[in-house]
């Protein structure tokens, strides 16, 4: 009798969880269903070829294992290897990959796993980024903004061997679990996204403040917990050196791999990104996109700042697409800014409408799909 | 009681960064493989290739031998200033590449011989942009030998590389090139200003940083 009516609740439990969450799964499949198509499309009619050569178009999904794809499947075949003076896999964080290789052992090919996990991924991402929105924006903003990230144009990444997904995941649990002051598990997602991407050691910022606003009022253990939690990102992202001089000899591989990338510090480097900018523009319209998205998530981390989104979470989200440019240019800005998890609040709040909202999505599922099938011509 | 309270403190909030970071660090030990020593070796080999910008090659072959200088840096060409490599043959050859393959600089196709012996020049950029393209996906051997009368590795990349660079046991800098069909050159690496300069001149860039024409 009691287990039938524990089964009950469960089933019943189950059954609103759906419920409440079907419409971010239902954006979460249509949207990757237009990617899919878009990389089934370039597959079937072998265009445009880009900076491709055929093989690229050989497998259905092959676009989607492109570009730094082929490093991160590279990097769970072989490992590590700095090649001085060339573009070389040190440049990339090691959680991604290590997670490919978990996946490919379950026997897809690796590429076919990292399309998976990717996947898989986002629309974890998308569930906790709903649950974070809900604390800090409220249920409606929240939901419109997890839709809108499901169709935004770039957000084609998060389903290509890429560990965008992965970030996001680790961004937006982070932001909730600290607002619900869970410092330890909150320390775990720091971590993680610290070793999927450098820039993961920047969630310090957010931690602190929460662990600021929280300090006054926390015992001796909280504050521990909560000092933890803000170390944990840089310690994580540290561990990263010290596996390449453990394993290359070599502690600064990364930055060296970096150089090679045309992607190290200058001082002038923003100077350089904004004439640099105007001139590729002149010379290529892509140089529009990048540019376009960073302006783009800026103004939208304004509109942000006026719904009384945590500031740190702001200044964060605004590093994420200012620090690159001190490489001195905006390579890959638009795909950098997807991260920037309040600027989707700052989208949704603008788009209160029923109909704006539907032409907003119905534009931005567009765009995402043009943007799958020029993947071939421009990188992410 | 209070130092028991600080010790709690500093074991939490210090001790859980320390086990992350070495949890870091173990899982990716655990994960991926440290590369091999032949790796490990062509890579030291290429770093040295990496810090060069001139090269003297002498080719070796049973008929005669022909030496060869080649320089790599930013000249201009085309209008436009590009990466590319100059080489000059003791014969008063002129040959270069901007990325577009090998030419000839009084226009005609180079022969294959010319191809051969700019090959040979031991370029050390073109050298280690072919190797290194390589090294991370193709299978790599180094064998311990003998070159240029010392005690050197053989290093070849890829599996069906027909390239073989012989380097130094000690400082793993540059010492010979084999082309299995297509010979053998010794080289050395670095060239002196005045050698430089004549490869410049030679390619009509005897003003600073190429004003005319490569």
């Amino acid at each position: 009798m009691l287990e039938h009516a524990v089964e009950t609740v469960d089933r019943d439990a189950l059954a609103a969880a759906w419920a409440e969450r079907r419409t971010i799964v239902g954006a979460w499949a249509l949207s990757r269903l237009l990617v899919v198509a878009g990389a089934l499309a370039l597959h079937w009619t072998h265009a445009p070829h880009g900076y491709f050569g055929p093989s690229i178009f050989h497998r259905p999904l092959g676009a989607l294992e492109a570009w730094d794809g082929i490093w991160y499947r590279l990097i769970a075949d072989h490992g590590y290897l700095l090649v001085a003076g060339r573009q070389s896999d040190p440049a990339f964080f090691p959680l991604y990959p290590l997670l490919l290789k978990v996946a490919a052992a379950t026997g897809l090919p690796l590429g076919v796993a990292g399309i998976v996990l990717s996947n898989l991924l986002f629309l974890a991402a998308l569930l906790v980024f709903d649950v974070f929105g809900r604390d800090v924006v409220g249920p409606s903003v929240a939901r419109r903004a997890t839709i809108l990230l499901a169709v935004f144009p770039t957000s084609y990444v998060c389903s290509m061997v890429y560990p965008e997904s992965l970030l996001l995941l680790a961004f937006a649990a982070t932001g909730w679990l600290a607002l619900r002051r869970r410092w330890v598990a909150c320390a775990v997602a720091a971590a993680l996204a610290a070793l999927a991407r450098p820039e993961g050691a920047l969630l310090v910022l957010p931690i602190a403040a929460a662990a600021a606003a929280r300090w006054r009022d926390a015992d001796v253990d909280e504050r521990a917990r909560a000092t933890a939690a803000v170390l944990a990102a840089p310690a994580a992202a540290m561990s990263f050196p010290l596996y390449l001089g453990w394993a290359l000899h070599d502690p600064l591989a990364w930055t060296q791999a970096q150089h090679a990338w045309g992607r190290s510090f200058r001082a002038n480097g923003v100077f350089l990104a904004l004439t640099r900018g105007a001139h590729e523009l002149g010379r290529q319209a892509w140089a529009g996109r990048d540019i376009g998205f960073c302006l783009l998530t800026l103004a939208l981390l304004a509109v942000a700042w006026r719904l009384a989104v945590p500031r740190m979470w702001i200044a964060l989200c605004a590093l994420l697409v200012i620090v690159p440019l001190t490489s001195g240019s905006f390579e890959s800005d638009a795909r950098f800014g997807l991260v920037a998890l309040p600027a989707y609040w700052g989208l949704a709040s603008l788009v209160r409408g029923r109909r704006a909202f539907a032409a907003l999505v119905g534009v931005s599922s567009a765009l995402l799909l043009a943007a799958t099938l020029t993947l071939p011509l421009v990188f992410p | 009681m209070r130092a028991l309270g600080r010790f709690r403190f500093v074991a939490t909030a210090a001790g859980i960064p320390l086990c992350i970071a070495a949890l870091g660090v173990g899982l990716d030990a655990a994960a991926f493989d440290r590369p091999s020593a032949s790796v490990s070796l062509a890579a030291g080999a290429l770093r040295e290739l990496a810090g060069l910008h001139a090269m003297r090659g002498s080719e070796i072959s049973a008929r005669r031998s022909v030496s060869s200088i080649c320089v790599q840096g930013d000249f201009r060409h085309d209008g436009r200033i590009t990466g590319g490599a100059l080489v000059l043959l003791g014969d008063g050859t002129r040959l270069y590449d901007f990325g577009h393959g090998v030419r000839n600089y009084d226009g005609r196709l180079p022969t294959p011989v010319q191809r051969r012996r700019f090959q040979l020049a031991g370029c050390p950029l073109l050298l280690g942009d072919r190797l290194g393209s390589r090294l991370m996906k193709g299978v790599t051997a180094a064998r311990p030998t003998r070159a240029d009368g010392g005690w050197a590795y053989g290093v070849r990349v890829g599996r069906s590389s027909a390239l073989e660079l012989f380097v130094t046991r000690s400082t793993l800098r540059p010492l010979a090139l084999r082309l299995p069909g297509a010979g053998w050159s010794d080289l050395e690496p670095g060239a002196d200003r005045v050698a430089i300069a004549e490869v410049r001149r030679a390619f009509g860039l005897a003003r600073p940083e190429g004003r005319r024409r490569a």
